[in-house]
């Protein structure tokens, strides 16, 4: 364990499982910090460095923060791999920080076996507007804006068994920017937040329970997923990381016995740069829906049941 | 086929496994994998697939078993008469008649084969295959007062085989009465198809 920081100016530290830091600077502005990089999750480099930003800028747009700067980490085998592929990466990324408008100020690369790349953001929000996964209160909607499955269909690409067109859709969602919808999560006034990512569905609502001291229940049948996902599901084609994402929360889990197995799954799928989750009253969960239609009520947050997440078919 | 997946992660013991069974009809791998996901996904493959699979688990890894195929599908080699594939679900029955008497003695062995195909017409006791080999194949080509019984218990519903291997053996090939040629794989198929088996 890290030693706790503990500083008036700092909203969010270390210690509540957020993905960044908030310190606040004046009366109207918090900076907001954050970094993530990881191994390429797609065979284009340039669609790998599109994903690879979009998933770094989210966690400031999951707090209902403005991304400003942002500086690229590199790890790159510079010795056995054309360096074309890593002016690839760097266009993809540098392609999605213009259009989040965010400013690419630097970076820093070290040699390495194996490519991995992501981005430092810096952020900026109203200290008493930032949006945490803790907050959530009961019967709020929970909405989700991306489709879930993304984990699965990488591994299935992995292993030559995805088709191009769920290759395709699986990139189109992991480099879609977060930006609208925390735009509209910011107009239409959201309770709570976090961004869908390692822990899958079940697992990010599951710390945002703990967080709001509340009960979560989802309907599997409204949660949105890639088509291709079940079939690959069913096949197999299941990373590790979504096993264990079951085992860390099942103690915390009711699932409806008849949620089919596959789908089940999926609910756990450690995703991508995916989606956010959001917590919204009901009234204001219509307002949202207008100006972010593409996103689905996935859920309610109760009373009873608190750290608990209820699964119904 | 053994195929050792141990220190490799998902999805590549599913892959090695679907590339080793994908080459033939019928096929059993065993796949050494030392990572709890592995085994789960290993199983949904199998499931998803319609193969048999188990695991055992040993002190420092799994085997995962998968059996693709060794169902019951029976080649006639009579293309002309009713195709003689039997249904998938698992049946009541497998009768495997490899005598053309019952006991040692001939002539008393005679008269219990003759009775026991007529109580089986009469109690409607029929089995869902009847499989003749060795000498039993007499039974369904030169035996007219059984080949007529055989008939019967034949429009009842039963599935009546005999041997090629044996028809050959006793030069009767081109004498066959009633039912379809088979092969052995009809016993060996047997084990696993039917809920019982019974040798005669």
């Amino acid at each position: 364990m890290l030693p706790l920081v503990k500083n008036p100016n700092l909203i969010v530290g270390y210690e509540t499982g957020e993905d960044a830091g908030v310190y606040k600077l004046s009366e109207d502005i918090a900076l907001i910090q954050t970094l993530d990089f990881f191994t390429p999750i797609a065979n284009d480099p340039y669609i790998f460095g599109q994903i690879a930003a979009a998933n770094s800028l989210s966690d400031v747009y999951a707090m209902g923060g403005k991304p400003l700067l942002a500086m690229n980490i590199v790890c790159f085998p510079i010795k056995k791999m054309p360096k074309e592929v890593l002016g690839k990466i760097l266009r993809g990324a540098a392609d999605k920080l213009k259009e989040a408008e965010t400013l690419l100020v630097g970076g820093h690369s070290v040699e390495d076996e194996e490519i991995k790349y992501g981005l430092s953001v810096t952020g900026i929000v109203h200290p008493a507007k930032v949006i945490l996964n803790a907050g959530a209160r009961s019967s709020d909607y929970l909405i989700l804006t991306k489709p879930l499955g993304t984990g699965i269909i990488a591994t299935a690409v992995k292993g030559g068994r995805a088709t191009v067109e769920a290759e395709k859709k699986a990139y189109t969602i992991m480099s879609e920017l977060n930006r609208k919808a925390s735009e509209a999560m910011q107009t239409a006034g959201a309770h709570a937040c976090t961004d869908i990512t390692g822990f899958g569905l079940v697992g990010h609502a599951y710390e945002m329970a703990k967080a709001s001291n509340a009960g979560i229940t989802l309907y599997a049948s409204r949660i949105p997923i890639i088509d291709e996902a079940v079939e690959y599901a069913e096949r197999g084609f299941i990373p590790e990381g979504d096993y264990r994402n079951k085992e860390y929360c099942k103690k915390a889990i009711k699932i409806s016995p008849e949620i089919s197995p596959a789908i089940a799954d999926i609910l756990f799928d450690a995703q991508t740069s995916g989606g956010l989750l959001i917590s919204i009253s009901q009234d204001k969960a219509d307002e949202f829906l207008k100006l972010y239609p593409k996103a689905n009520v996935v859920g309610e947050v109760t009373d009873s049941n608190r750290g608990i997440i209820i699964i119904e078919p | 086929m053994l195929i050792d997946a141990r220190g490799l992660g998902c999805p590549k013991p599913v892959i090695m496994a679907e590339e080793e069974l994908i080459k033939a009809d019928e096929g059993i791998v065993e796949i050494l994998v030392d990572n709890e996901a592995s085994v789960e996904n290993l199983t949904k493959f199998a499931t998803k697939n319609g193969f048999y699979s188990e695991t055992s688990e040993e002190n420092t890894h799994w085997c995962v078993k998968i059996v693709k195929g060794y169902g019951c599908e029976v080649q006639s080699h009579h293309p002309k008469e009713k195709t003689s594939v039997i249904e998938e679900q698992e049946k009541d029955m497998l009768l495997i008649i490899s005598s053309d008497v019952i006991g040692k003695e001939e002539e008393l062995g005679r008269i219990l084969m003759k009775g026991f195909f007529e109580t089986m017409k009469v109690t409607k006791e029929i089995p869902h295959t009847m499989f003749f080999l060795n000498a039993g194949v007499k039974l369904t080509t030169v035996r007219e007062e059984i080949i007529n019984l055989l008939k019967e218990i034949s429009s009842m519903g039963a599935e009546i085989y005999s041997c090629g291997t044996c028809l050959k053996y006793y030069n009767l090939e081109s004498e066959l009465k009633v039912g379809h040629r088979g092969t052995t794989n009809h016993i060996v198929e047997g084990f696993k198809d039917f809920r019982k088996v019974v040798w005669m």
